[in-house]
């Protein structure tokens, strides 16, 4: 009788051993990649916490993992994508008018400005989401970042239940290559 | 003085009782210590190739059902192997991830078993223990187990042998004791067998040979067997429809000698070339090989000595099943049967070294001959799997890594090679930890071998236009594929793309592509994992063809909620002319139809194509207002 209890020991023993050896633990990845030297995104989804230093001001907090609020005036810092300096750009801001500024404003208008140049605004009258797009010509975009700037013409002011300015949703924010 | 003799005496028993243990413990442990020891590189080996589909098993499990579903449903070429296959991956994936090390130990520990049994069965057999130790040995070091032992993949073959060996341990018992509990043992063995590997159904095939040849008055008793070989091999057809073309077709015609020939030549020494010096020296040794077991099998055969033939007959009967696949011989398939050979050679050995000294020198020479050959192409070919696992996790573990630094960009992987691709990209391994999207860089198709019958490499590459258009938005990240870890290389990529890469329109593209998103109009709802829907009408740009006999295909999957309903009429406007209506029946999982190109569009840069479907529907809770899903647009 001792002698199986033994023996079933000695076949459980290494079982278990190997089991707790070989726990699922979290691997540390980072060998596995070799990345290059951080810069800024020329694309960002303003939900996205890597690139959150990229949001200077303006933005409220992160709401289910996909949007922020923007206040009236926000500002964004971007990188020139390849190729922007001598070909041009274009700027594509997504964003949403919701139904209570809509509601309560009756209508917004967006623009925009990077260094020397200001963006045609852009009115929105319907509740929905949008792409505010602008073309930015050769020569503006230089160096390794450009500071872009948005102004509302209103937003809804902060109130006893919400204490912040709201201006629109924002989705994401970027400068392609033309 | 008596004093002093008997403890000498009693000292030398001790150290002769010490030593028969000894010999005992090595006379088991050997042939597991050297399984070990050969392929060592085996234990330490990553995942590759088919193991990434059976690890997504888990993405498919969610409650019980699922659970049963993902475990008995019959999945490639028709196949159902519960434990070991379904069972062997859920469970050691639940429990360690992507340690491949548990499951390595698993397969070694079940192919140490399998020597173990081995061993026994020559040794009650040929009734020799010597015979049992070299069947374990000669069998250990067959290059037939390299797959076996460095692929999980191939844990059915090494699970299956520990069945199938069990099985034939008890009949031997049964056939000495009579007892029924060895009799319902075999029966508990074979019939677990089937969930590890088909090759299985022949066991009573087995069972029977060796009662007709050696242990007649049980004969009978074998009969039982082929029932449920039977009725397996009746549901499997029915499961696993035979394919007409194809690797996995059948084929019963002239080819049937050259792939046992071919079978027989890799049994007995391994495959290198015939120009290469172990080439031509396995040539020779072949020859002798073969010359010396069929004259052995045969003088034994007249002197009414059955068991060598009953060996031959394992190798024969075991390899039966996969001889038809003409189309694809390979190594593993020998991992069982050349069980037999190996109790052939072990029983040759034996009775050799009962003969005049001339035939102990051959066989001890002829069996050196083949472990020779054969351990150097085992631990060759072993570190040439080991190293092929190694840089598929350097890749798969990287591309994990740089999931999590962007995980809003689209993975770009530079610089794949033919061995990479197959053993992991193409097998989708990125989908374990959520990355649905990851693509070559456009030209990477040069530099991998196509094959064609398994998958195509295009499907993998970023088209010029799509590269050149993420590149400007900067939506890419792009790493270079080295010999060590993953190279970020983005800038740089970037800048040259922008600099080289036309901005030409696809003639193929990826409708779940986020990357190809500029192609399509606004119409179309956003793709997501399982698919790129369209509403009632929806409009996209692609390259043109190059000659009039070129076709638009339209490729996509159907929802189940479809499977009801009567067939969609497609309407396909191309650049304002209207092509022949199609008719899509939504009853199966994927739908694909083509159409005509009018000669007047051959050579454009861009097509627009306006696609429209007679009626829409709305899926459970989804309130879209939905046309079809689709995968994928292509013009050739």
């Amino acid at each position: 009788m001792a002698i199986e209890t033994t023996r079933r020991q000695l076949l459980i023993t290494p079982l278990v051993l190997c089991a707790a050896a070989c726990r699922k633990t979290e691997p540390d990845l980072s060998a596995f990649t070799e990345e290059e030297p951080p810069h800024l995104s020329s694309l960002i989804h303003v939900a996205d916490p890597l690139v959150a230093s990229q949001l200077l001001s303006g933005w409220h907090q992160v709401e289910q993992n996909a949007w922020r609020w923007t206040a009236r005036n926000f500002a964004a810092v971007l990188r020139p994508p390849p190729g922007s300096g001598n070909l041009g750009a274009t700027l594509q801001f997504r964003l949403a008018v919701p139904d209570a500024v809509i509601k309560q404003l009756k209508f917004v208008t967006l623009s925009g400005s990077v260094p020397g140049l200001r963006l045609s605004p852009e009115t929105y009258r319907q509740p929905g989401e949008a792409v505010y797009a602008r073309d930015i010509p050769p020569g503006i975009l230089s160096g390794d970042s450009v500071r872009v700037d948005f102004a509302l013409d209103k937003a809804i002011p902060p109130s006893q239940g919400d204490g912040r300015e709201l201006g629109v949703i924002a989705f994401s924010l970027g400068l392609e290559t033309k | 003085m008596k004093t002093v003799d008997a403890q000498t005496q009693g000292a030398a028993g001790m150290t002769h009782g010490r030593l028969q243990s000894m010999a005992q413990a090595a006379y088991w442990l050997v042939p597991p210590l050297l399984c070990f020891t050969i392929y060592w590189p085996g234990l330490t080996a990553w995942f590759q190739a088919d193991d990434f589909a059976w690890l997504a098993l888990r993405l498919q499990v969610h409650d019980w059902h699922s659970l049963m579903r993902a475990m008995f449903t019959p999945m490639a070429q028709g196949t159902i192997r519960p434990w070991s296959e379904r069972a062997y991956f859920l469970a050691f994936e639940s429990l360690f991830g992507l340690n491949a090390l548990p499951f390595r130990i698993c397969a070694f520990l079940t192919q140490c078993a399998s020597l173990t049994l081995l061993a026994a069965v020559t040794r009650r057999l040929a009734g020799s223990a010597a015979a049992g130790f070299w069947a374990a040995v000669l069998w250990v070091v067959n290059s037939s187990l390299i797959t076996a032992m460095v692929w999980s993949s191939a844990y059915n073959q090494v699970q299956c042998g520990f069945f199938l060996l069990g099985a034939f341990w008890f009949l031997l018992r049964y056939v000495q004791t009579g007892r029924t509990s060895d009799y319902i043992w075999q029966w508990v063995l074979f019939l677990l067998g089937f969930g590890a590997l088909e090759v299985n159904v022949v066991y009573p095939a087995l069972a029977a040979a060796y009662t007709l040849l050696l242990a007649r008055k049980h004969f009978l008793a074998t009969l039982p067997l082929f029932i449920p070989s039977a009725a397996f091999a009746l549901v499997d057809r029915i499961l696993a429809a035979p394919q007409a073309s194809g690797a996995y077709a059948l084929h019963f015609d002239r080819a049937l000698p050259a792939t046992l020939l071919t079978y027989w030549q890799w049994a007995l020494v391994s495959d290198y070339l015939p120009t290469s010096l172990y080439g031509r020296l396995e040539s020779v040794l072949l020859a002798c090989l073969t010359l010396l077991l069929l004259t052995f099998v045969t003088v034994r055969a007249w002197r009414h000595d059955w068991l060598p033939a009953f060996c031959l007959a394992w190798f024969a009967i075991v390899l039966a099943p996969v001889l038809p696949l003409r189309d694809h011989i390979s190594d593993y398939y020998l991992t069982l049967p050349t069980v037999g050979l190996a109790m052939l050679g072990a029983y040759a050995l034996l009775r050799a070294w009962r003969q005049p000294r001339i035939w102990k020198v051959l066989a001890v020479t002829a069996v050196a001959a083949y472990m020779v050959l054969m351990v150097r192409f085992d631990r060759i070919a072993t570190r040439w799997w080991n190293q092929r696992s190694w840089a598929v996790e350097r890749l798969v573990l990287g591309v994990e890594r740089a999931h999590q630094l962007h995980p809003d960009k689209t993975i770009v992987l530079d610089g794949v090679d033919s061995a990479l691709f197959w053993a992991g990209i193409f097998h989708h391994p990125f989908r374990l930890f959520g990355v649905s999207n990851l693509y070559l860089t456009p030209g990477s198709e040069h530099h991998i071998d196509a094959h064609d019958a398994t998958g195509q490499v295009s499907d993998f590459v970023l088209p010029d236009g799509a590269a050149l258009h993420a590149a400007k938005g900067d939506r890419i990240v792009v790493y270079r594929v080295g010999s060590e870890r993953l190279q970020a290389i983005t800038s740089t990529y970037e800048e040259a793309a922008i600099a080289r890469l036309p901005a030409d329109l696809p003639r193929r593209i990826d409708a779940l592509n986020p990357l190809t998103d500029y192609l399509f109009g606004p119409e179309w709802y956003p793709p997501d994992g399982g698919g790129h829907w369209m509403p009632r009408r929806a409009t996209f740009r692609i390259a043109g063809p190059d000659s009039p006999s070129e076709r638009l295909y339209l490729r996509g999957f159907l929802a189940s909620a479809q499977a009801s309903q009567a067939p969609v009429s497609l309407r396909v406007t191309l650049d304002g002319m209207e092509l022949s209506e199609a008719r899509i029946n939504v009853s199966g999982s994927t739908f694909e139809a083509s159409y005509p190109i009018p000669n007047e569009e051959v050579g454009k840069k861009e097509m627009f194509v306006e696609l429209e479907v007679n009626r829409t529907f709305h899926g459970g809770a989804d309130v879209r207002e939905l046309g079809l899903n689709f995968g994928v647009f292509e013009v050739r």
